[in-house]
C-alpha cells in the first residue's frame, strides 16, 4: 500500500449507489470518486494523509476554484449533495471512509432527502442612500420645511438646524428601510424553503460600489420555485434607488444540518 | 430576474467554500486577508467528528496540524531591545501614500507607533515617536458617517491617521510618550 492511498480528501456526500470515477478532475488533477455505502456515497480523491500547503495564493486560489468544479459537476450528476468545506481531509482508506459513512448513515439520508430538487441560491439588496434620503424628505412634510428654512437662517442657527435635520432625515431613512425589510422580506418568504439572514457579505461586486447594503440572504429553494423567487426580486430590483444582486444555484452550504436543528432565522 | 452564477469568483467563493459546508473550520489554516496557507481543517465538525476520531481517521492529523500550525503562526510583532509594548489595538491606518483605510494590528510602544501583519509578520507603517510634529482629532468621514480621526504630523510634514476604538486612550497614551526634548513639538488640544 502506498502512502498516497492512506488520506481521502473529501468534497461532497451524494445521493447515489453508483460505484463511479468521475475523471482527473480533482484538485492537482487527481481522479475524483466515490465511495459508496448502501444508496449514498463520499466524493472524494486519494491522498497522502497530511496537510499540504498551499505554496502561494494563486495555487490556494486555484484549489478553491477546483474544489468548487468538483461540486458543481457532482450537483450536475448527482443532484443532491452536502458540500463539505474547502480543505477537509480524512485519515484512512476506502474502508474507512465506508465505515464512517456507515456510522452516520441516517443524518446523512435524511439530509439528502431534505435537501433534494432544492439549491442554494444568495439574494442581496442594496439602496442608494441620496435617492432615498430624497423619497423621504418628499414624503415627510415636515422635513422639507426645515429643510427649506435653512437657507435663510443666519449661520449658528443654520448650523444647529442642519444638525437637527440631519438626525430626523436619519431617523426618517431608517424607519423606512424597517418598513421595507419586511415588505421585501414577505415577497421573498413566499418562494423560498428556508431562510438565512448573513451578517456579514465579504465581496461585494463593483457594480454596486456606492450602494449601501440593506439585507443579504441565503435561501433554500426549490427547482419549481426559482422563477417565481426571480419575479419577486424583479418587482424589489425595479423599485426606485434598489438593486437586487441574485447569484445561484450554489449547493446548499449554508443548509446542510446534520444534527437536524438549524432554525430558521426568519 | 434570473439568477447569475459568477463561476470562477473567488470572492463569492471563499465565503461559501471556506467558511460553510459540512465541516466549519476552526482549526483552518487560512488567514482572514485572503492569503491562504491551506492545509487541511480538522477538529471543528458539527456533527461526525466524535465518529471520524473513533474510526481514528482525524487523530493524527490533527495532532501534525496543530503542530504546523503552532510553528507557522507568529503570535506578537519581534520588538526591538528595550521596548516595550505601552497600547495596542486592531483599528485602522491612512497614508497620504496609500490612500485608503487599511485594518491591522497596531502597536504603540516606548520607541515607535507601527502597523503589523499577522499573517504575514510585516510590518505594515512605522513611525519613531521622535519623527512626530503634532498629534489632533479632528472629524473625518468613513463610509459616510463622521467619525473621530487621529492625525499624527511628521516632522517631514507626511501625515497619519490612526483610527481605534479608544481614540482618547491612544491620543493620551501617545501624547505622553513622546519625547519632551523633541524641538517643535506641538501638541493640539482635543
Amino acid at each position: 500500500m502506498t502512502e498516497t492511498d492512506q488520506g481521502r480528501y473529501l468534497y461532497l456526500i451524494a445521493n447515489t449507489e453508483e460505484e463511479i470515477n468521475l475523471g482527473d478532475i480533482g484538485i492537482g488533477d487527481r481522479p475524483v470518486y466515490t465511495i459508496v455505502f448502501q444508496d449514498i456515497a463520499a466524493v472524494v480523491h486519494a491522498s497522502k494523509p497530511e496537510p499540504e500547503p498551499a505554496q502561494n495564493e494563486e495555487q490556494a486560489h486555484q484549489w478553491i476554484l477546483n474544489h468548487n468544479y468538483v461540486i458543481d459537476k457532482a450537483t450536475e450528476y448527482f443532484n443532491t449533495v452536502l458540500p463539505f468545506s474547502f480543505g477537509c481531509l480524512a485519515r484512512g482508506d476506502d474502508e474507512a471512509i465506508r465505515n464512517w459513512l456507515q456510522k452516520d448513515y441516517g443524518s446523512y439520508k435524511r439530509e439528502l432527502d431534505r435537501l433534494k430538487n432544492s439549491a442554494e441560491y444568495s439574494v442581496q439588496i442594496f439602496y442608494d442612500s441620496k435617492i432615498l434620503e430624497k423619497q423621504v424628505i418628499e414624503a415627510i412634510p415636515e422635513l422639507e420645511e426645515i429643510n427649506n428654512k435653512i437657507e435663510g437662517m443666519s449661520k449658528g442657527k443654520a448650523y444647529i438646524f442642519k444638525k437637527k435635520f440631519e438626525l430626523s432625515l436619519k431617523q426618517a431613512v431608517n424607519d423606512h428601510l424597517v418598513s421595507l425589510g419586511e415588505e421585501f422580506g414577505k415577497l421573498i418568504r413566499e418562494n423560498v424553503t428556508q431562510l438565512k439572514i448573513e451578517e456579514k457579505i465579504p465581496y461585494i461586486p463593483e457594480k454596486y460600489t456606492g450602494k449601501k447594503l440593506m439585507v443579504a440572504f441565503s435561501c433554500l429553494v426549490i427547482h419549481d420555485n426559482i422563477e417565481r423567487l426571480g419575479q419577486s426580486l424583479e418587482k424589489i430590483n425595479r423599485r426606485e434607488g434598489f438593486a437586487v444582486r441574485f447569484t445561484g444555484p450554489w449547493a446548499p452550504f449554508s443548509f446542510v444540518d446534520l444534527k437536524g436543528n438549524i432554525e430558521d432565522e426568519t | 430576474m434570473k439568477p447569475e452564477r459568477e463561476k470562477d469568483s473567488l470572492g463569492e467563493l471563499l465565503n461559501r467554500l471556506v467558511t460553510k459546508g459540512v465541516l466549519i473550520n476552526a482549526d483552518v489554516i487560512i488567514s482572514v486577508a485572503g492569503i491562504p496557507l491551506i492545509g487541511v481543517k480538522l477538529g471543528a465538525a458539527i456533527a461526525s467528528i466524535e465518529t471520524m476520531l473513533e474510526y481514528g481517521l482525524f487523530e493524527e492529523l490533527d495532532k501534525n496540524t496543530r503542530a504546523w500550525q503552532l510553528e507557522h503562526r507568529k503570535t506578537g510583532p519581534l520588538l526591538q531591545e528595550n521596548e516595550d509594548i505601552e497600547f495596542q489595538f486592531y483599528g485602522s491606518y491612512f497614508q497620504q501614500s496609500h490612500p485608503i483605510w487599511k485594518y491591522c494590528f497596531t502597536y504603540v510602544t516606548n520607541r515607535r507607533i507601527f502597523g503589523w501583519n499577522k499573517a504575514f509578520n510585516i510590518i505594515l507603517f512605522e513611525i519613531p515617536l521622535t519623527a512626530i510634529r503634532m498629534l489632533d482629532i479632528g472629524k473625518g468621514i468613513y463610509q459616510d458617517e463622521e467619525r473621530d480621526e487621529l492625525r499624527l504630523t511628521l516632522v517631514n510634514d507626511e501625515e497619519l491617521y490612526l483610527h481605534s476604538g479608544d481614540l482618547i486612550g491612544l491620543y493620551d497614551i501617545i501624547c505622553k510618550l513622546i519625547p519632551e526634548s523633541s524641538t517643535g513639538k506641538l501638541i493640539s488640544c482635543k
